[in-house]
């Protein structure tokens, strides 16, 4: 096996899990600029109800339509955060009313209990690029869709001290999912926050 | 008054405390001599026999002390007793009080005297002194022995084995009854469990405990705070509600302490099953009259009372998605524990379009009123409209009606061949030749057809390919050329060959393949390092290995463990909190169980518990290499 970090999306049997089919090579990528972290190329796609889920530290899941796990599904989804995990939910339509955002947080609440808002000084935020602020903004979350609201903070499941479930309203997913080409002419990259996320992941 | 009348009241004064001093000292003794024996009886593990025998010999005590100083009760004995304190009388009181030699003439003759002696008689120190020296000893007897018996425990005998405080006849926490009664709303009826080492009942239920002997000193303490005792009629009681989370009652009585796992029962939600629709389905387009039929098998461990279907239609794409929800085939089951529920709507309610989603799931309900109510849902099944536009990111590949298709045409191919087989012989070479070739260029057709039905599978290349379609197009292959070349005899394998793959690919239970991932592989060498921004990582800190709760299992079995030799009460007091801890692991908590009753039975857990010890382990873990994370799994 590669001590490889690798990008890992997680396949539901529910919604559109393939929705920001761009995200990970801008993950990968802002990974490679700014830290020595040894990553794969090319992300992955990993069915969340096998075991191949446990092999990846960090798994992205995103979607607009409802989230209703298998019941294979949730007990790996326990498992895998109870074991050390970090799975990553945003919520792609970035809209507290969306059917994403209430089927996947009952499936959440179901699952791990009520999520947790997670403050501004968290480690999330400062482990590698610095957000006094918390979680960066996103220009998808003003840009008329969705519940049209800045999402203050992000929520988690924290586990042994660590998060082992991070959730997001601020719709990452689409503001991270453009061509990356595209990088190269942005004046401040936005996947900064990402870096964080994947650095969080593997080191705490 | 006459000079004997003063001297019999003055005595009879003096008998009235001469009496009392010999009637506390008898009782005092008796009280000490029945210590004594229950004591033994609690030493040798004969109590209740004891305690007869500790009433008799107090009994027997009494009486005798009382008889041995039966003179108190004689005026002239009494008469004699002052006259020893008080040799100054000179036997002048005896004299005046004993008719046989005072007559009341002579008594009157010695009226003055008497009466000047009479005078002068103070028994009042003499009654102290009395009383300190007969009282003291009997009364410091009675204070040792009670100590004594309090602190007894079993030596020999059969409460030997079961030296333990808790288990011997001092406490008031043995006996113990303990009534449960379930919530009203489950409709079963209380029970009583006598002196329960674990209390099971549904959340919500009343406990009632129930014990021997006064209220005073007794103590009860749970997870949430200090529970009140109340005695009544020789009784002492409790009474507590069976929370969510299981916990352990603290019971102490004086220096006797008991441990009671409370064991909390939740009330499961309805486990609910969708048996219809079967699975997820893919459709062109649905028409608005035809019928969704919807049926679900709903159980529940104490009754269901209502059920529906659920559903949420979503359209859209992009930044456009919007949903509909509502609910379906409401039905009342009134505490049913077995229930279907059904309904069957045309799918016109639901004004599918193109690209929809359809997702739908039965909900039940209990009658739990304590902590619920709770609530069941099955899993979901999506019925989906495949999209008009092919570029759409849920793009359909048409791979169920080109597959049907070809099916159909290689049945018709198939057919034909084998009608050309077997006129082969009684028709013209050419034309088997030219029919031949007909029916191969048709397998070729077919051939394509298997061929863009499995580009679109796999995106033009990009995915593995189905080895079933493979199969196909190489079966097919073979079947084309042996046609081309009049062979059709030859052919007819491949082209059943052909026909059986692509019937499995058919029959493949998800065959609708959502949109590919392109995702652009980074040129790590390139961007390297590449970045303008620069951040310092913060200090790395070890990870804790994950799984919290077996951690805390092995770390309570290991406490326990180390007790076992010196205190196995204790380490049984350990594995008891252990046990209320692992509710949720049927197998172990029954393990743990036994250890503990082995424990206090003295007898050898060692099996048990070592295999506690596995069941908490776990099975040893393989691996044939370190995991790309450096995670224990």
């Amino acid at each position: 096996m590669s001590a490889e970090f690798v990008f890992a999306t997680a396949q539901y049997d529910s919604g559109d899990w393939e929705s920001a089919p761009l995200l990970p090579a801008n993950l990968i990528d802002s990974l490679v600029r700014y830290t020595a972290v040894a990553v794969a190329p090319s992300g992955v796609v990993v069915p969340l109800a096998g075991e191949a889920l446990f092999d990846y530290p960090l798994v992205w899941l995103t979607g607009h339509l409802p989230v209703r796990w298998t019941a294979r599904e949730r007990a790996n989804v326990t498992r895998y955060v109870e074991r050390g995990g970090l799975l990553v939910i945003d919520d792609h339509n970035h809209d507290i009313d969306g059917v994403f955002h209430k089927t996947a947080t009952d499936e959440i609440t179901r699952a791990f209990g009520p999520l947790v808002e997670l403050p501004k000084t968290h480690d999330l935020y400062h482990c590698f690029f610095d957000f006094p602020n918390g979680p960066p903004g996103t220009s998808q979350e003003l840009n008329g869709w969705g519940d049209n609201l800045v999402h203050k903070t992000l929520s988690a499941i924290e586990r042994e001290g660590r998060i082992g479930l991070l959730y997001s309203s601020k719709d990452y997913s689409s503001e991270w999912n453009f061509h990356p080409e595209t990088k190269r002419f942005m004046t401040d990259d936005p996947t900064k926050f990402g870096v964080n996320i994947i650095v969080y992941a593997l080191t705490r | 008054m006459s000079a004997r009348g003063v001297a019999e009241a003055r005595v009879r004064a003096v008998r009235r405390t001469l009496a009392t001093i010999v009637i506390a000292r008898a009782v005092a003794w008796g009280a000490a001599i029945g210590a004594v024996v229950h004591g033994v009886g609690i030493v040798v593990s004969v109590r209740p026999v004891a305690d007869v025998l500790a009433v008799l010999a107090a009994i027997a005590v009494v009486a005798r002390a009382v008889w041995r100083d039966r003179a108190v009760w004689s005026l002239a004995g009494v008469a004699l007793w002052v006259e020893e304190q008080v040799p100054a009388l000179g036997a002048a009181l005896i004299t005046v009080l004993d008719r046989a030699y005072a007559s009341d003439a002579a008594a009157a003759a010695l009226h003055p005297s008497v009466r000047d002696v009479a005078s002068r008689i103070d028994a009042t120190p003499h009654l102290r002194r009395a009383a300190w020296t007969n009282l003291a000893p009997a009364l410091g007897a009675v204070a040792l022995t009670s100590v004594l018996a309090s602190r007894a425990t079993p030596v020999f005998g059969v409460n030997a084995a079961r030296r333990d405080p808790v288990a011997s006849s001092g406490t008031r926490l043995i006996p113990l009854t303990a009534v449960v009664t379930p919530p009203a709303y489950t409709g079963q009826r209380a029970v009583t469990v006598h002196d329960p080492v674990t209390i099971r009942g549904i959340v919500g239920s009343r406990i009632v405990l129930t014990g021997h002997g006064s209220a005073t000193g007794v103590s009860i303490t749970g997870d949430s705070g200090t529970i009140d005792v109340v005695g009544r009629d020789g009784t002492w009681s409790a009474e507590m509600r069976i929370g969510v989370r299981p916990g352990i009652l603290r019971l102490a009585d004086r220096q006797y302490h008991r441990l009671v796992i409370v064991d909390p029962i939740p009330d499961a939600p309805p486990v609910v099953r969708l048996t219809s629709p079967k699975e997820d389905t893919t459709a062109r387009q649905i028409a608005p009259s035809a019928t969704l039929r919807l049926e679900a098998d709903v159980r529940d461990d104490i009754g269901i009372v209502d059920a529906h279907f659920e559903y949420i239609v979503s359209s859209g794409s992009e930044e456009t998605f919007t949903f509909r929800q509502g609910t379906l085939g409401e039905a009342a089951f009134d505490g049913a524990r077995d229930a279907r529920l059904r309904a069957a709507v045309p799918y016109g309610r639901f004004q599918l379009k193109p690209g929809d989603q359809l997702s739908v799931r039965a909900v039940a309900r209990d009658g739990n009123v304590v902590s619920g109510p709770g609530i069941g849902a099955s899993e979901t099944r999506t019925i989906r409209i495949a999209p008009l536009a092919t570029s759409d990111s849920v793009a359909v590949a048409a791979a169920p009606p080109a597959t049907d298709t070809t099916m159909v045409s290689l049945r018709m191919l198939i057919v034909m061949t084998e009608q050309l087989d077997r006129e082969r012989s009684t028709i013209p070479r050419s034309q088997v030749v030219r029919r031949s070739e007909g029916l191969g260029d048709q397998a070729s057709q077919v051939r394509n057809t298997v061929i863009a039905v499995r580009d679109d599978q796999t995106g033009h290349g990009e995915a593995a390919a189905n080895p079933l379609l493979s199969t196909a197009i190489d079966a097919l292959w073979d079947a084309a050329a042996s046609l081309q070349i009049a062979d059709p005899h030859g052919a007819l394998p491949r082209l059943l060959a052909a026909y059986r793959a692509i019937r499995a690919f058919s029959a493949v239970r998800h065959y609708y393949m959502r949109g590919l991932q392109h995702a652009p592989p980074v040129d790590i060498a390139r961007e390297r390092l590449a970045g303008h921004d620069s951040a310092s990582a913060g200090p790395l800190v070890p990870r804790v290995a994950g799984d919290s709760t077996h951690r805390a299992w092995a770390a309570a079995y290991a406490d326990g463990a180390r007790l076992i030799a010196t205190a196995p009460e204790r380490a049984a007091d350990v594995f008891t909190v252990l046990r209320a801890t692992v509710r949720d692991q049927p197998a172990l908590a029954a393990t743990l169980d036994t250890a503990i009753a082995a424990l206090r039975a003295r007898a050898d857990a060692g099996p048990v518990l070592s295999r506690v010890r596995r069941t908490i382990d776990g099975a040893p873990a393989v691996a044939d290499s370190i995991p790309v994370w450096g995670r224990v799994w």
